[in-house]
Formats: C-alpha cells, sequence, structure tokens
C-alpha cells in the first residue's frame, strides 16, 4: 500500500519540532518508547493553567516516518485544546487520518503514549505546586490537597 | 506448532552455541530439502528456514524461549523506567547530532558504548533465562530492543559514509 500524501508532508515537513523548557511549571513532558521497535520520542505540552487549554506543543521523535508524522500530527491536534480534551485522544484516530498501515499503527501508538505521559506530567507537577502552596491554582483545591499540605 | 528449538532439535536454552546451531541447520536443510528425498515437502524446509532465523538473533531466540516456557510476552511490554528512556533519548540525539557533524569518530565512541550496554543486558538475559526469572528476563529483553535500535542506526550511518 502507498503511504498518504498527508502522511507524506507531515514526515516531510513536521510540524511542532522541538523542546519546550521542562522547568517550567506549566510544562508537561512525555517521554516513551515503542517497545516493538525500540524508538523514543519526547513531546511537551505547554498549559494554560487558569482555563487548561493546551498553548503550545512540541516534540522530538526518534523512530520512523510514520512516528514522525504520527507525533506531527497529534501535536497539532491537542493545541487549543484542553487537557481533558486531549486526554481523549485516541491511536486509531491517527491511524485513520494518516492511513497507517497495520505494520506501522505501534508508531501511532507511541504517539497516543506521549500526549498521556505529558498530561500526566503536567499533573503532577500542578499537584505538586498545589500542595506546596494550596494557593496557587485557585478553584482546584480539593481535600487531597489540602491533606498533602499539612 | 512445534517450537524452533523442537524443529531443529536442539535444547531450549538461551545461550546456545551457534555454531553447532547453522551446522545442525545445514544438515537438517540437507534431508529436508524438497529435491534430497520425495517425502520431504516444502513446508518442512521454510518451517526449518524460520526455525533458524529465529534461533539466530537474540531477540527473537529470547523471544522463542519464553514462549517454549509457557511465559506470555503479553504483547509488547512497556519500559517505564523514566532513567531508561532519557538515556537512551540522549543516546539518539547525541548520535543524530555525531550523524549531522559527520563526525564518524563519535559515531564509533557511541556505538562502543552501547555495545557495551547490549552485552551487559545480554549476560543479564542468559542469567536470568538459566535461573528461569522470567520478570527479568523479559526486562532484559526489551532493554536489548532500544540497543539494537540504536546499533541499527549506526549501521546506516556507516553505509552512507562509505558510499559517500
Ligand atoms: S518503526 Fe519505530 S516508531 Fe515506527
Amino acid at each position: 500500500m502507498a503511504y498518504s500524501d498527508k502522511l507524506i508532508e507531515h514526515y516531510e515537513r513536521p510540524l511542532n519540532v522541538g523542546t519546550l523548557d521542562k522547568e517550567d511549571p506549566n510544562v508537561g513532558s512525555g517521554l516513551v518508547g515503542a517497545p516493538a521497535c525500540g524508538d523514543v520520542m519526547r513531546l511537551q505540552i505547554k498549559v494554560n493553567p487558569e482555563t487548561q487549554v493546551i498553548e503550545d506543543a512540541k516534540f522530538k521523535t526518534f523512530g520512523c516516518g510514520s512516528a514522525i508524522a504520527s507525533s506531527s500530527l497529534a501535536t497539532e491536534w491537542v493545541k487549543g485544546k484542553t487537557v481533558e480534551e486531549a486526554m481523549a485522544l485516541k491511536n486509531t484516530d491517527i491511524v485513520k487520518e494518516l492511513n497507517l498501515p497495520p505494520v506501522k499503527i505501534h508508531c501511532s501508538v507511541l504517539a497516543e503514549d506521549a500526549i498521556k505521559s505529558a498530561i500526566a506530567d503536567f499533573r503532577r507537577k500542578q499537584a505538586v505546586a498545589r500542595g506546596e502552596d494550596p494557593d496557587v491554582g485557585i478553584g482546584q483545591k480539593d481535600e487531597n490537597v489540602v491533606q498533602l499540605s499539612k | 506448532m512445534p517450537s524452533p528449538f523442537e524443529i531443529l532439535g536442539v535444547e531450549a536454552r538461551f545461550d546456545l552455541d551457534l555454531a553447532a546451531l547453522e551446522k545442525r541447520y545445514r544438515e537438517l536443510s540437507r534431508e529436508a530439502h524438497p529435491d534430497a528425498k520425495r517425502s520431504a515437502t516444502l513446508g518442512a524446509s521454510i518451517d526449518l528456514n524460520a526455525a533458524y532465523r529465529a534461533l539466530k538473533d537474540d531477540l527473537s531466540r529470547g523471544r522463542a524461549l519464553l514462549e517454549a516456557r509457557g511465559v506470555a510476552m503479553g504483547g509488547e511490554e512497556r519500559e517505564n523506567d523514566p532513567g531508561f528512556l532519557m538515556e537512551v533519548m540522549e543516546l539518539r540525539e547525541a548520535l543524530g547530532d555525531a550523524r549531522d557533524a559527520k563526525d564518524l569518530g563519535k559515531v564509533l565512541v557511541l556505538a562502543t558504548r552501547v555495545r557495551g550496554f547490549y552485552d551487559a543486558s545480554k549476560k543479564a538475559l542468559t542469567a536470568a533465562f538459566a535461573s528461569s526469572d522470567h520478570a527479568i528476563a523479559k526486562h532484559h529483553l526489551g532493554r536489548l530492543r532500544y540497543y539494537r535500535r540504536f546499533l541499527d542506526e549506526v549501521d546506516v550511518i556507516q553505509e552512507e559514509n562509505e558510499l559517500a
């Protein structure tokens, strides 16, 4: 099967390649590996803590063309979405959009995992920040957080 | 479906003597060759080739051994040690930079380092199989995959440079 035009476009001109400051409390970083092939990917999101909207996303992939295209597409998709909405991203959406052949499905899984892992990292950071100072992140206080800060 | 170990009639262990394995494969191939004996089928010769290929390679031999011992590989085991992934990411980044800079010396230094990691993991894998510690075996088999990927990349870079 021939690779789709969309795939080739994202592969030849990937969007959002790069890095964000991983020390920034509003940046979540995901680092994941594909056990099937041994490739690795880092994906980062920058979130507006007030609105929970993902304002920027960057990635760096050491993987095949399909992995590069998948992460290019995934970062484009999550930008402008809330963290909650981005959690719903499925690798099957990527497979469909890029028309990936079955042997390349694990490459799209890598991108989904990377988004989820970046979100998890962001949430962890937020929790820590709230734990240390419950006044940070107004409106997000809950019982657990208050307990953490004691 | 017989395991590749059974097809080749060798002991199901990780540290096979690869030279002896090859000899065994050649002998069996002659017998199984469709022209050699009328009773032998083409299918047998294909199975034999596939079994030999599976056992020759560390990664597929490891998987075959887990399977032969009835341990499910569980599809793909996810690596979730952030330290390890970070290390692989950094190595791949360094290799990419060396490639862009056409710094073949640096490529070789990195390759030697990763080959060292590979060998260490393979040693641990061999020991884990010997003591039937299959969780550890899976862990190291997973790591070998990442190191192998890195070393494949080194091969590609070397080929590029030979052509240039
Ligand atoms: S083959 Fe490794 S990510 Fe596609």
